[in-house]
């Protein structure tokens, strides 16, 4: 994107800046500190908070303005460090913690509430509030199937008001009375009720809206962050895995503009249960739990007693690359792609009808998706032994004729996290790691490829990494001398079929992903909404969402 | 029992939402016809007029919270509003403050139990070289003294 | 001294509020010469008068007028501003009581010259019956032709609208007034985009007060060249004053500016009542406080009352004698102030309210010098830092009361401080002031 760059000057120093944005994005960009509350990259401006001022110099002597509502001009000298800004900024902070309830000991947000970090860096470290403080009352309200609202920390600075009602437009948050006695509600009886509504616990930037799947779980200071993506659909919206002892906390969308913004939508949001419930976390043979080597023996045993066109390998879009990869250079003519139908709720936002993140992979990598050539094998028993990869096709009522045919296979084996409904249906069932577990690579419906990154070891460490696993069958079969101590390795290699990806190795895959050339088979998110923010792409710069 | 408008006054409430190329501006001249209409806005009235002028449930409610002269609940037939600001207080709005709190018996917010009065504090009136100043209802009563309001409130309680 | 009566020649004829009864005094009769300039050269006799907006901040209208963008394609809108909150000040309402033609007049002008093709009156909620006249007045005038489509053959459409706000003072902030037209809460916008280029639905608004726009018919007849031999060089024209407070005949008056102020209160509103002048607030409470030295050269004009550190505003004085209770009157100011802010932004919202309890505190006598200075301090911070004046308005009074009468606030504190009270409480904001 071309950008007319322009030269300002900021304490002193000159500065490069696009022109257009404001004063705001250019101290974040290069890490000056001004503090803001009300101020979001991706929000209309409101500029109630009253807290980012900085001094300007004009033709009139130096003035005193807001940051956020002002935008860079060549030449422009700002001072965010002057006197007059110094103060200004104190004082503001000072108004706001004047009746601010001192709930860091029970809030949930202590570690990343902007008034603790604001105060650090530019508070007045003076008390002096003399009179009482007035009591505004409304903790924990139950305000909606995820959200607890604590009217008394409310610094009133509109972010969930404008989240609500540009994004999911349900504006159900508003501000009633006028003055100091205003506060933060919703109609009564008319709880918050949309697919995005965790977001609006992420832009606050008090402990006033919080999550109620993460309230008193874990002080954020604990939690690990690692950068992942999302499988719950097709979208593959950028998150953070934030996870202490090798359990998942909460997912926190990652800033990525180029696809979700800073927004994830609830059923993303909340699948981070998943990782932890239902878990396979040793082989199960008829039932029963086997160790691995003895799991071991029996994959063995059916690859040596069928010959290797009376296999198949069923796999899906839940796999990553990596997997797909292998599959499809290794592993012949026998593996098919179970797409499961596309049933999920779809909007002009974010989500998308495809629960499964990677169709895109089984496309790219030409996965046969003829489902009934593979029932039509099995059922003429040209196929005698199946292995099933990580697909719960027998979720689906449309794959009830794949679910019948397993009848007639004399092997079946399942490589899955979960116990899920396929796994009723087969002898034997090998566990695996989830994507949070080892690392991984996949492409969205809008042909970006992003990477998703091991946050942690599972529970049980024996238990193997999908793409690991089969490239291991066919070393071991001889049908390869390559040997893959991690996923991140496949990557390295299957990268040369896309010309976009030849400068890159998995490990300097860039934050936002790398945009591919693949038809898209999806709308850009989004889709209709007026584009609100102040986002200037320009060196590739990223910064943390606040 | 569902809160809405009679015909007569919907198309009184259509007159006016032609005046304003939006209809959204149609909010507080609703809210006003709502009061007239129905003494006070209740939480069903805040929906009605919801899907009437076509916002959000929340800024209806905002919008009530917001302005004084919404009343949220049932006022008295007689509706006290006593000046309590600068030019009022220097010649003496305290005493009728005290008049109404204690021959009345009426704290600010409160309903007498006969539902005659009820007594609001309010700010400026713009009416302050006739100070004191009681609006009752929509209408104004200037240069009050004690003896003069006690005077008005005796006819009030006769006419019932 | 002999001057036009500008705004209130009309008011003590009976019946004025009706068209007959007005046309028979000269009503509408501007409007032959006004369709007969264009509208750039209203604009051009506005500015060469320099009338000033007479709402408070006292902008040269001519001047805000011109800030309207040439080459919109937007509807242009035109809003008077009658919510007329301000404490002290009480003079719109009878320009809409007694005069309404004059005030439709004047909206014909000022759209005119504009080039608005519909036009708000944004009325308190509070002023039913003025309401009741300006509509009857709105509804005759259209039926005459005065309004509506083709005004007396000129090709020029107007329409006029009124809006009657609903309680808060806030609403007479120009930004503030879109908003309570929009049909949403009356909290001012943020300042670019101004609302000359981008107000009312999104499209280029001017909004003026009652007072000023009433003023344009004369301005439109007579040439701004003759308005502005009225008055001061820098304060031209009439301004209706009004008096309120300790004085023996409270009311409103209509005169030129540049009267000695001491002069005007004994000639008309007959002197201090009840002690000697102790403090005048000028022109609505927003205004900085005067001492009785302090007044004794002022004049009625801006540049007067700027040389002396506040402000002519509305033009609405307030008036204290001897034994009035210094600390007790700035209670009931910044107790309006805290009940009266949007709550928007951060120093106006928590700012007012901690005024407001300070003042409670030292009335109670708990009180130190410190925090006296303190609320010095704090006026400091709030002044200039937010959206609207609002956070100003509630900041000067309480400076400068609190500097000029200091030996008042003295007599309440006490030498030793006090304990923070360590109890959290309910705001009351309806407790009595003593």
């Amino acid at each position: 994107m071309e950008q007319k760059m322009i030269k300002i000057k900021i304490n002193d120093k000159e500065y490069q800046v696009p022109e257009g944005i404001n004063i705001v994005e250019a101290c974040d960009a290069y890490k000056i500190p001004l503090e803001r509350f009300c101020y979001h990259r991706y929000l209309p401006v409101d500029g109630n908070c009253r807290t980012c001022m900085v001094e300007i110099e004009t033709p009139r002597g130096r003035m005193l303005t807001i940051g956020c509502n002002t935008k860079v001009q060549e030449g422009m000298v700002i001072y965010t460090n002057s006197e007059n800004a110094v103060r200004a900024q104190k004082a503001s902070l000072e108004f706001l913690l004047l009746d601010h309830p001192l709930d860091c000991p029970i809030c949930d947000k202590a570690g990343e509430c902007y008034l603790q970090d604001n105060y650090y860096n530019f508070g007045r470290y003076d008390y002096r509030r003399i009179v009482p403080r007035y009591f505004k009352g409304g903790k924990a309200v139950d305000a909606g199937d995820h959200i607890v609202l604590d009217q008394e920390r409310c610094i009133l600075c509109t972010r969930c008001i404008r989240f609500l009602d540009n994004i999911p437009g349900t504006s159900e948050l508003g501000i009633v009375h006028r003055g100091h006695v205003s506060k933060i509600t919703t109609f009564p009886n008319k709880p918050i009720r949309n697919n995005y509504s965790g977001n609006i616990t992420d832009i606050c930037p008090v402990g006033a809206l919080t999550l109620k799947e993460f309230r008193f779980k874990q002080r954020v200071w604990f939690l690990k962050k690692t950068p992942s993506v999302c499988t719950e659909c097709a979208r593959g919206c950028s998150i953070y895995i934030e996870h202490n002892r090798g359990k998942i906390w909460r997912f926190m969308p990652r800033e990525n503009p180029k696809l979700n913004r800073a927004w994830i939508c609830d059923k993303g949001r909340f699948s981070f249960k998943k990782n932890h419930e239902n878990r396979v976390l040793e082989p199960i043979k008829d039932n029963q739990n086997i160790d691995f080597n003895h799991a071991t023996i029996e994959i063995e045993t059916i690859l040596q007693n069928y010959s290797w066109n009376e296999i198949a390998w069923l796999c899906g879009p839940y796999s990553s690359n990596e997997t797909l990869y292998i599959l499809k250079t290794y592993y012949g003519d026998n593996v098919f792609a179970y797409i499961p139908p596309a049933k999920g709720h779809k909007d002009d936002l974010l989500m998308l009808a495809e629960e499964y993140p990677n169709e895109q992979g089984i496309r790219f990598f030409g996965i046969n998706t003829d489902i009934k050539s593979l029932i039509n094998k099995i059922n003429n028993k040209q196929i005698k032994a199946l292995f099933i990869l990580e697909n719960n096709f027998a979720k689906f009522n449309e794959a009830k004729e794949l679910v019948d045919a397993l009848k007639m296979l004399e092997k079946t084996v399942y490589f899955t996290s979960f116990q899920d409904e396929t796994a009723k249906q087969v002898s034997l069932i090998i566990p695996i790691r989830t994507f949070a577990e080892t690392n991984g690579t996949y492409i969205n419906a809008t042909s970006l490829l992003q990477k998703a990154e091991q946050a942690f070891e599972p529970e049980n460490q024996d238990i193997v990494s999908l793409p690991l696993a089969l490239a291991q069958i066919v070393y071991y079969l001889n049908k390869t001398q390559k040997r893959y101590s991690d996923p991140s390795e496949i990557f390295n290699e299957y990268k040369n079929q896309f010309p976009e990806l030849k400068d890159y190795s998995f490990s300097n895959i860039p934050s936002m992903g790398i945009q591919l050339s693949l038809p898209k088979i999806a709308d850009e998110p989004f889709k209709n909404k007026k584009v609100d923010f102040n986002v200037f792409m320009w060196n590739d710069y990223v910064s943390v969402t606040r | 029992m569902a809160v809405k408008f009679s015909e007569e006054v919907l198309k009184e409430y259509e007159e006016i939402a032609s005046h304003y190329p939006d209809r959204k501006a149609t909010l507080l001249p609703a809210l006003w016809l709502a009061q007239r209409e129905f003494g006070y806005i209740s939480e069903e009235t805040m929906e009605y007029i919801a899907e009437l002028v076509g916002v959000p449930y929340t800024r209806v409610y905002e919008v009530v919270e917001f302005y004084t002269m919404y009343q949220k609940k049932k006022p008295g037939k007689y509706h006290l509003q006593l000046c309590q600001t600068l030019s009022c207080y220097l010649v003496g709005a305290e005493e009728i403050r005290n008049y109404i709190e204690e021959k009345l018996n009426l704290k600010p917010g409160e309903v007498t139990p006969d539902g005659l009065f009820s007594f609001q504090l309010v700010e400026c009136l713009g009416s302050c070289h006739t100070a004191p100043v009681v609006q009752i209802n929509d209408d104004y009563y200037e240069n009050l003294n004690v003896e003069k309001f006690d005077q008005i409130i005796k006819e009030l309680k006769n006419k019932g | 001294m002999d001057f036009p009566l500008i705004l209130t020649k009309r008011f003590n004829i009976q019946n004025n509020h009706r068209l007959e009864v007005a046309l028979q005094h000269g009503a509408y009769s501007s409007l032959k010469k006004l369709f007969s300039m264009k509208p750039e050269e209203v604009v051009e006799e506005v500015k060469k008068s320099n009338i000033k907006g007479r709402g408070g901040a006292a902008f040269p209208t001519g001047v805000k007028w011109a800030f309207i963008p040439k080459d919109t394609k937007k509807p242009i809108y035109l809003c008077v501003n009658a919510d007329e909150s301000e404490p002290g000040t009480f003079t719109d309402r009878y320009v809409m009581e007694y005069d309404p033609h004059l005030l439709i007049e004047g909206i014909i002008c000022s759209a005119y010259a504009i080039k608005s093709h519909v036009a708000y009156i944004y009325i308190r909620g509070e002023y039913v019956k003025q309401y009741k006249i300006l509509n009857e007045a709105l509804n005759e005038a259209r039926q005459a032709g005065y309004i509506g489509k083709n005004i007396l053959g000129s090709g020029f459409d107007l329409e006029v609208w009124i809006h009657r706000g609903a309680g808060a003072y806030i609403c007479g902030e120009e930004t503030g007034l879109i908003e309570s037209i929009e049909g949403k809460k009356g909290q001012p916008r943020i300042k670019p985009p101004f609302p000359a280029v981008e107000g009312l639905f999104g499209c280029p608004t001017i909004v003026n007060n009652v007072k000023t726009i009433a003023q344009v018919p004369w301005i439109v007849e007579n040439g701004g060249e003759a308005f502005a031999k009225i008055g001061t060089k820098e304060s031209t024209g009439t301004n209706i004053f009004g008096v309120s407070g300790h004085v023996n005949n409270p009311g409103y008056w209509e005169l030129p500016f540049g009267m000695h102020i001491l002069e005007f209160l004994e000639k008309y509103a007959k002197g201090v009542k009840g002690g000697k002048l102790k403090a005048l607030i000028p022109g609505g409470s927003s205004t900085p406080v005067l001492t009785a030295k302090e007044c004794e050269d002022l004049y009625l004009t801006y540049e007067s009352m700027r040389d002396h550190g506040t402000f002519l505003g509305t033009g609405g004085m307030i008036v204290m004698n001897e034994h009035t209770d210094m600390v007790k009157a700035l209670r009931t100011l910044t107790r309006f102030y805290s009940e009266e802010s949007c709550g928007q932004c951060t120093p106006c919202r928590e700012g007012t309210s901690w005024l407001d309890r300070l003042l409670k505190r030292i009335l109670a006598g708990e009180a130190t010098t410190k925090e006296l200075d303190l609320l010095i301090e704090i006026s400091d911070n709030m002044e200039g830092r937010t959206i609207c004046a609002l956070a100003a308005a509630c900041a000067m009074p309480v400076r400068s009361f609190v500097t000029k009468f200091r030996a008042d606030f003295e007599k309440y504190v006490k030498p030793v401080s006090i304990p923070v009270s360590k109890v959290a409480e309910k705001i009351i904001t309806h407790e009595p002031v003593a």
